[in-house]
Formats: structure tokens, C-alpha cells, sequence
């Protein structure tokens, strides 16, 4: 195996899918044949970026050679590989392999009219850019693989050209994208004028000296990395143009997003927070601004996602709301860097659990919505009801899916959830601050149940809508195979979360220091089937999967013995209705309206920001019409003020009176403080 | 104690005595009202007698068979990490939060079953059973957080052990109120029981359920009220300490009586609210539990 060493297995991996990008360009009109073209080359490259990450997780970080050198900019094309691009290098393939897979027969029955070459080149690429942007120690090439990583993603959101919305969402997309990357860009510049070279190592250098000499330009350029990353992740209120943009591409392609892309915004901020800024007295404090907003992302997303009815839209406010929850876990880990390693260890592996968690079930669930627009065509949940009765593999894994982002037991999203509830405890016993935050994540937990719920009842369970195409059958199998694949991931990452921890255990003590990092066995505690979180003062919380699934499984079989006991015969019947049902379609319940009234007690909580069209013959106009803009409001200005004056004048003596004296008070009040020193 | 042994325990007060707390809050509310009532035993009754009628399944599918089974197991789960007496039994597999959400997997078995059943009025009691736990289920999170806060743990046992020890606190004092508030909810209890509703939705969630399993939602039910009833009393008024496992849980079952009888004559003299009513009133609840945790947070 010595063959396979790093920097080869990487470029196998570029090689294969840029290669894979021009073969599937090549089969103009038949979707099938490119799809599979486009997945061989892309199983392909996942093999090899899973063996590169799994050498890496076994015998640390590797580097590779400089290649592209610009000398006079002091960039050059280097690749550092460690554990946390591993773990990337890990969830994105495998999510990105099964989107591909699923496209094959997806595209091909949804988009018979277009060309193949729009879409598989570009997915291909756009896994090339985020192999790119994980892998790379340049900031300056880290800059233009993000660069075409987003520009690849935009041709996706693009993809039906026809549709003046979809349009709109993907300029929205490319211009808000954009700033933040210019963001990005002018960070990169600063700390570049001071470093003269773009590697992360010696802008991390430079940055750790200017933090002694100038704090405030420091707080500049992590503000300014902060929007450009979080933008990109989707963080409220920088994400708007998410929930436009992801429902606008296609399914496997938002499925894609959502389980890569995304996640990309967060792998910057691990990057930059905890590599460049190496110096607590200034981090703690953008921990905090971190944890607030992402606990402000979580209670908007998730309540304005409740509020949609469209499947595409809610998981795209969902992806808000779920970013919150890991920005809430490596706020917090910033946040005590200084004051307590253990917790900070904790609450950065809970984020980066999360984000791995939430790369696999939010992409599942996207294929989920996707199966369902495959035979209906349709996205909006008032129209839909009952393909659980035919769909059973999907169905089974869209209730897999939900109950993991629901955060239930013992699914993935709950165990990732859990260490981050536990972060924002302890975080909340040493500054209660967080006490709140963590309220406010377990709260809209549920609230992301009750979005769930909403979904799961009016697409999957019920009656069969009368509104759409009959379904008779589950999709194909080469679009069951990736969903069942995510949701046994979904259900290994939760009942097993010693695997991922320990993983991660890995990327926290080579981003925070062997010596920072407490052992294992005394955080989690040494019983491998479950957690024993422990910070140092006893063990605090508990959570053992293995234990738990046994109970339930003994739970649920006394409960079957007793409901067999009395031998009870069967029988299938028609429902009750309180009468005869007269026309099913009337009497259906529709998603619009479960949880109505706790919707409207949150409406409006998504500020909607209208972009004003800029027209200049019309401002033009306005600026010569002095009336409207000076005058008229000075003098409706000076007449409110003179109403408000005269409102004084009550005609009552005693009324003035106290005016008086109240007026003597204040006169001798200041005379006494300005006479004070003198007399 | 062994653990399988407290886990055995738990399961048959789970499982035996629920009913009979039920039993007793009928006759209660017959007292109220001047009539004779059932006997205290009829709830068992009915349960022996609906394990044997016929099972009549509308929705058919698994979910919709499944449901009552996974409601009532999850709330065995939960009764098994509770303290009924004693500390959790099963505390090494799960603490507060834990408990909390595999409580809210019992509700999300009852909304996938109403939803399979495909009956709008059971999609009414499932938007409706929702709605209660988005507005009760933050007040016992908030609640059940002073209490760590204070105990410095989340483990139940832990929080028990340290309010036995340290006697009543202002803020222990105002969460347990929160706590009980919230519990007449989570009994699902008039002026509470918005989500079955006979007479508005017939019965919500539980509309198409018949025979057995429609008497593992009622079991399910029953055990609910009585874990809760015995939360309160382990973690909020655990006093005064008992030491036999034995005595303390008698002690647990006298105090856990005392609780439902209240809940019960509540129960009686209340016209039931609407689901917009309740909501905003567990809002201000949670507002006193907020109070708990802010005055947990400067340490009375």
C-alpha cells in the first residue's frame, strides 16, 4: 500500500472527478447512460478520498508538495490533510455518491427535455471544489476553490432556466454569495499585508502576534470571516437567500447542498476561530457573539420553517435552524477556551457531531421530498397525503429521517443534540447566559418535531390525495438504495455515538492541543456503548443508547404481549366520520393547518426584507420634489411638536401650579450643583 | 438493589398501580359531582375487558398498528428512568434529557398513528397533541433545568440526592410550582384534555383505536400521570427522607395521592380550555419557571 501515499490518493481523486466532469458531458441526450457515467467516476473518487481519509485518521495529518507557486503573491498550491478535513473527507462523498446516485433515474423523469451536460459535469465539479476547500493550507487558493465551489453551485440553482423564480433565487444566490465571499477576500488581504504569504501556518503566526499589537484589527478580521463563512453555512439573518436557492435546484442536487456545501461554512469557522485565532482573550467574546446568533438562527429558521408549506422550503429553513444548533455547540467551546478545556472540548466535538449528523439526515430528507415530487410532481404538502401505503422504503426512511432531526431517541440528531444541550448546561452553570440558549435549542427541538410532523403527516401517512397523479409503486431501486443507505447512517451515528466521538475526539486534540484536550475515558467515561459526560466535577449527564435500545425493545415487547393477552381478533374496517363521508377530498385535513394556532402566536418572526428595484428616473423626480422630502415633513414635524406643547395648557391652576413647582425644584437643583464647590 | 431488579419494580408500579390512581380520581370526581361512581378497581376492568373486544383497524398499515405499542413502551422506558422511590433504576442509560424526549417519542407515536389513520378529526387531536407539547413540555424543561442547575447535575438521582440534602430553596420551591402547574397538562387533565376532547373532536388521536389497542393509549396514559406526579414528588419534595427503598416508595405513593386528589378536584370544577388559552397560560407558567432558574442562577 505504500503506493497509495496522501498527496497521490488526492489527485487520484481530482483526477477521476474532472475526468468523470468532461465523460458525462459527452452523452448529449440520454440521462441514464451519463448518470451512471457520472456515478462510476464519482464511487471512484469517493473510494479513494475515503482511503486517503482513513490513512489520515490512522497515521495523522499528511501534507503535500507546493505545486502552482506565485511567488511574488507568496501563494502556491498546498494541501494539508488532517483529521478534521478528514472527517469531511469522510461525510461529503458519501452524501455526494448517494445525490448521485439518485439523480440517475430522478433527472431523467423529471427533466426529459434538457440536456444531461448541465447537470452531471457541474455536480461532479462542485465535489472537486469541496475536496478542494477541505483539503487546501493556502488561503489564497483555499479562496478560489470556495470561489469555484460556488460558481459550480450556482449553475445547479440555475438549472430550470425557464423559470423566472428559480431564475431570480439564483442571482439572489450568486450576489449574496458573493459579498460574503468578498468578505473572505479582504480578510485574507489584511492578514496577508502583514504576513506576506497566503498559508494558513503563518497568517495563524501573524495573527497571534498582531493580537498583542492590534486587538481591534484582529476583531476586524474575525467579524470579517464570520460573514463570509456564516453566510455560506446560512446563519440567520445572512442565510435569506438559502431558502430561495436550495428548493430551486434539483432534488439530489439540494440534497447535495445541504449535506456539503453547507457544512463547508462551518468547517471555515472551525478553521479560522480555532487555527488563526489562537488567542483566548479575544476569542471569548466572539464565542458568545457565535452562540447568540446561533441560537437566534435556530429560533427563526425553525419557526419560520413551521410557518411554510412548500417540502423544499422547510428543509431549506430548516438548514437555518439546524446551523444554529452547531453554532451554538463551537460557540460555546470558543467561548470557555480560556476557563474550562473540558467543556470547550465537549462543545466543539457536539457541533462538529452535529454537523456531521445533520450532513446525512438533511440530505435524506431532500431525497425523501424528491421521491415524492418524482411521482407528483408537486412540493406543496396541501396537495399531498397517503404514499406511505405504497412508498414503504421511503416512507421508512422520511420517519428515520424526521425523527433524527427531531432530535428523538435513539435516533442520530438527538444524541449530537444531547452533548450540545449538556454543553449549554454546563456552559450555563459557570455563566448562565447559556442557561437560555440551551432552553432555547431544546424548546425549538420541538418545534422542529412539530415541522416534522407536519411533513411526515400530509405526505407519507393518510389517504392518498385525490388532487395528483395516482402513485402506485415505490420510486426505483437505484433511488431506494441511497435512502436506505443515509438512514442506516442516521441510526449507526445515534446508537453508536462512541464511533463519531471518538473520531472527533481526534480532530479536537489536533485543533486544541494534545495537552489542552482532557483523555477520553475521563470525559465520556470508559463504558464504550454510551456516554458518561463527565467535566471534571462527577458525572453529569447520561446518556447509553445500548442500554436505552435494549429497554425499548423489552418496553415494546411487554406492551405487544399485552395487547395480545386478551387474543383480541382483528378485523380492517372504513373509518368513522361521525356520518357518511361524503366527498373524502372536502373532509381531508391539510398541512396548512396543524399547529395553526401556535403558528400565528409566531407569525412574522422571519423578517422579510424586501429589496427595493432602484429606479433613477424616479429618484431623480423625488429629489427635485423638495415638498415631499424637506418641507412637508419640517412643518407636520413642527406642528406635532406644538400639539404636544400645547397639551400643557390645561387651563387648571393647580396643574400649572405644580408646574411651578416643579420647575423651582429643578431651578435650585442646578443652582445648588453649580454652587456647589463656591459657597 | 440490583438494577434489574429496581427496573422490575418500576415496571410493576408502572404497570399495576396507574390504574388505580385513575380508579381513585373518578370516584373523586363522582364525590364532587353526588353520584355514586364506578368502583376504584374499574379501570382495571375496563382494560381486562378491552384486551379482549375486537380490533378494528381503518388506517391498517404498520404505523398505524404499531403506534399504541411504541406510546406505551417509551412510557415504560421513561417510567424506568423516573424515581419511584428510589433513584432511577435505569439512570445509567439516560438522565433528565433523556427522559424528557423519550416522553415526547410516546407523543410522536400517537401523532404517526393519528396521521395513519387518516381520519381528520384524529389529525385535529394530533395538531392539537402538538401544540400541548410545544407549550407544556418547555415549562418542565425549564423546571427540571433549575432543579440541575442547582444540583449541579442532570442526572435525576443526582438532583434528587441534592434537594434531600439541602433542604427547600426559593427557587426549588417556585420550579415545583411551575412543575405542578404543568402537571395538571401533563395528565392531560380538564381544563387540559384538549387533545381527546370527546365532545369537540371525539376523541382526537385515539378516535379509530378500539379494543387492546385502545387499552395500551389508556395504560400509556395512566403511567404517564403517575410518572409525572412521581417527578414532582422525587425531585421537588423529597422530603422527609426515608431509608428503605420499601418505605420510601410507599412514602413516594402517599405523596403521589395526595398530588393526583388535587389535580383530580381541579380536574372537576374545570370547563375545559381551548388550545389558544392553554397555550398562553403555559406561557405565563413558564414565565414563574423562568423566575425558578433566575433565582437558581444568583443562588437562593
Amino acid at each position: 500500500m505504500a503506493y497509495l501515499v496522501p498527496e497521490r490518493l488526492l489527485f487520484l481523486a481530482f483526477g477521476l472527478l474532472l475526468v468523470g466532469a468532461v465523460a458525462s458531458s459527452v452523452y448529449r441526450k440520454d440521462w441514464r447512460k451519463t448518470g451512471y457515467t457520472a456515478v462510476t467516476f464519482m464511487a471512484a473518487a469517493s473510494a479513494a478520498l475515503w482511503v486517503l481519509a482513513a490513512r489520515v485518521l490512522a497515521s495523522g495529518a499528511a501534507d503535500t508538495r507546493a505545486f502552482l507557486a506565485f511567488d511574488p503573491l507568496g501563494a502556491s498550491l498546498t494541501f494539508h490533510i488532517d483529521r478534521l478535513s478528514a472527517v469531511f473527507l469522510l461525510v461529503v462523498p458519501f452524501v455526494g455518491l448517494a445525490a448521485m446516485l439518485y439523480a440517475v433515474e430522478y433527472m431523467k423523469k423529471l427533466y426529459p427535455g434538457q440536456s444531461p451536460a448541465r447537470y452531471y459535469p457541474f455536480a461532479l465539479l462542485l465535489m472537486a471544489t469541496i475536496v478542494g476547500v477541505v483539503t487546501t493550507s493556502d488561503l489564497f487558493f483555499f479562496f478560489i476553490f470556495w470561489e469555484m465551489m460556488t460558481l459550480t453551485s450556482w449553475v445547479l440553482v440555475w438549472f430550470e432556466r425557464d423559470d423566472e423564480t428559480k431564475v431570480r433565487a439564483a442571482w439572489q444566490y450568486f450576489i449574496f454569495t458573493h459579498v460574503a465571499s468578498a468578505c473572505i477576500l479582504a480578510a485574507g488581504i489584511v492578514a496577508y499585508t502583514r504576513s506576506g504569504s497566503f498559508a494558513f501556518g503563518d497568517i495563524a503566526r501573524v495573527i497571534g502576534q498582531m493580537a498583542q499589537s492590534s486587538p481591534a484589527l484582529v476583531h476586524l478580521l474575525m467579524a470579517l470571516f464570520l460573514i463570509g463563512f456564516a453566510t455560506k453555512a446560512g446563519m440567520f439573518p445572512l442565510g435569506a437567500w438559502l431558502p430561495q436557492a436550495y428548493p430551486a435546484a434539483p432534488s439530489p442536487a439540494s440534497a447535495a447542498f445541504a449535506g456539503s456545501m453547507t457544512k463547508l461554512g462551518i468547517y471555515g469557522i472551525v478553521r479560522v476561530f480555532f487555527e488563526f485565532f489562537q488567542a483566548p482573550q479575544l476569542t471569548t467574546v466572539w464565542g458568545a457573539i457565535i452562540a447568540v446568533l446561533g441560537t437566534t438562527s435556530i429560533f427563526v429558521g425553525t419557526l419560520t420553517a413551521l410557518r411554510e408549506d412548500d417540502a423544499k422550503r422547510v428543509l431549506s429553513f430548516h438548514i437555518i435552524g439546524q446551523i444554529g444548533y452547531m453554532l451554538l455547540g463551537i460557540g460555546t467551546g470558543l467561548f470557555f477556551l480560556r476557563s474550562s478545556p473540558a467543556l470547550a472540548t465537549v462543545a466543539l466535538m457536539a457541533g462538529l457531531y452535529h454537523v456531521i449528523n445533520h450532513a446525512c439526515y438533511k440530505s435524506l430528507l431532500f431525497l425523501n421530498v424528491g421521491a415524492a415530487e418524482y411521482y407528483t410532481r408537486t412540493r406543496d404538502l396541501n396537495k399531498m397525503g397517503g404514499l406511505g401505503s405504497v412508498m414503504r422504503v421511503t416512507t421508512a426512511a422520511a420517519i428515520i429521517a424526521s425523527l433524527s432531526i427531531a432530535g428523538i431517541p435513539p435516533l442520530s440528531g438527538f444524541a449530537s443534540k444531547w452533548l450540545i444541550y449538556q454543553s449549554a448546561f454546563q456552559g450555563g452553570i459557570r455563566f448562565p447566559l447559556f442557561l437560555l440558549l440551551g432552553f432555547v435549542a431544546m424548546f425549538i427541538s420541538l418545534v422542529t418535531l412539530a415541522s416534522f410532523m407536519k411533513l411526515l403527516g400530509s405526505i407519507f401517512l393518510g389517504k392518498q390525495a385525490a388532487g395528483v397523479e395516482k402513485v402506485t409503486s415505490d420510486v426505483p431501486i437505484s433511488m431506494r438504495i441511497p435512502q436506505i443507505g443515509l438512514s442506516a447512517v442516521c441510526v449507526l451515528l445515534g446508537v453508536v455515538p462512541i464511533l463519531p466521538l471518538l473520531l472527533l475526539y481526534g480532530v479536537a486534540r489536533e485543533i486544541l492541543g494534545a495537552s489542552f484536550v482532557p483523555g477520553f475515558a475521563g470525559l465520556f467515561g470508559s463504558d464504550m456503548s454510551g456516554i458518561a459526560l463527565n467535566l471534571g466535577k462527577g458525572v453529569t449527564g447520561l446518556w447509553n443508547p445500548a442500554y436505552a435500545v435494549a429497554a425499548l425493545a423489552v418496553c415494546v415487547a411487554v406492551a405487544y404481549a399485552i395487547s395480545r393477552a386478551g387474543l383480541a381478533p382483528s378485523r380492517r374496517t372504513k373509518g368513522w366520520y361521525c356520518g357518511e363521508e361524503y366527498q373524502p377530498e372536502e373532509v381531508r385535513a391539510r398541512a396548512h393547518g396543524f399547529c395553526l394556532p401556535f403558528k400565528n402566536a409566531f407569525a412574522k418572526v422571519y423578517p422579510s426584507v424586501r429589496v427595493p428595484r432602484i429606479n433613477a428616473l424616479r429618484l431623480l423626480q423625488r429629489a427635485f420634489d423638495v415638498d415631499s422630502w424637506l418641507y412637508n415633513p419640517l412643518v407636520n414635524a413642527g406642528a406635532r411638536m406644538t400639539e404636544l406643547l400645547s397639551r400643557t395648557h390645561s387651563g387648571i391652576p393647580q396643574v400649572y401650579m405644580v408646574w411651578q413647582l416643579v420647575g423651582m425644584i429643578l431651578a435650585f437643583a442646578i443652582l445648588f450643583l453649580l454652587l456647589r464647590g463656591h459657597v | 438493589m440490583s438494577v434489574l431488579g429496581g427496573v422490575l419494580l418500576n415496571l410493576i408500579l408502572a404497570l399495576l398501580l396507574a390504574p388505580l390512581f385513575e380508579g381513585v380520581m373518578r370516584k373523586l370526581k363522582a364525590v364532587i359531582h353526588s353520584r355514586k361512581g364506578p368502583p376504584i378497581v374499574q379501570p382495571y376492568i375496563d382494560l381486562l375487558k378491552l384486551l379482549g373486544k375486537e380490533d378494528l383497524q381503518p388506517g391498517g398499515g404498520v404505523i398505524f398498528r404499531m403506534a399504541p405499542i411504541v406510546a406505551l413502551g417509551a412510557m415504560l422506558v421513561a417510567a424506568i428512568l423516573t424515581p419511584l422511590g428510589g433513584k432511577p433504576p435505569f439512570g445509567l442509560a439516560g438522565d433528565t434529557i433523556v427522559w424528557v424526549y423519550v416522553i415526547s417519542l410516546s407523543a410522536v407515536a400517537i401523532m404517526l398513528g393519528a396521521f395513519a389513520s387518516g381520519n381528520p378529526y384524529s389529525y385535529a387531536g394530533a395538531s392539537r397533541e402538538m401544540m400541548m407539547l410545544l407549550s407544556v413540555e418547555p415549562v418542565v424543561i425549564v423546571a427540571l433545568l433549575a432543579a440541575g442547575f442547582k444540583a449541579q447535575t442532570l442526572s435525576m438521582g443526582g438532583m434528587m440526592d441534592w434537594q434531600s440534602i439541602h433542604g427547600p430553596t426559593v427557587s426549588m420551591a417556585i420550579a415545583g410550582i411551575a412543575f405542578f402547574l404543568a402537571l395538571q397538562a401533563n395528565a392531560g387533565r380538564l381544563p387540559f384534555d384538549i387533545v381527546e376532547a370527546e365532545s369537540e373532536i371525539v376523541g382526537g388521536p385515539f378516535m379509530e383505536y378500539s379494543g387492546p389497542r385502545l387499552a395500551l393509549y389508556k395504560m400509556a396514559f395512566y403511567v404517564r400521570q403517575f410518572i409525572f406526579s412521581f417527578v414532582l414528588v422525587s425531585i421537588f419534595i423529597p422530603w422527609p427522607m426515608v431509608k428503605p427503598h420499601a418505605l420510601a416508595t410507599l412514602f413516594g405513593l402517599a405523596k403521589v395521592l395526595v398530588i393526583l386528589l388535587v389535580i383530580g378536584v381541579i380536574d372537576s370544577i374545570n370547563p375545559r380550555l381551548r388550545i389558544d388559552q392553554s397555550m398562553n397560560y403555559m406561557a405565563r407558567v413558564l414565565l414563574v419557571a423562568f423566575a425558578a432558574l433566575a433565582f437558581a442562577a444568583i443562588g437562593v
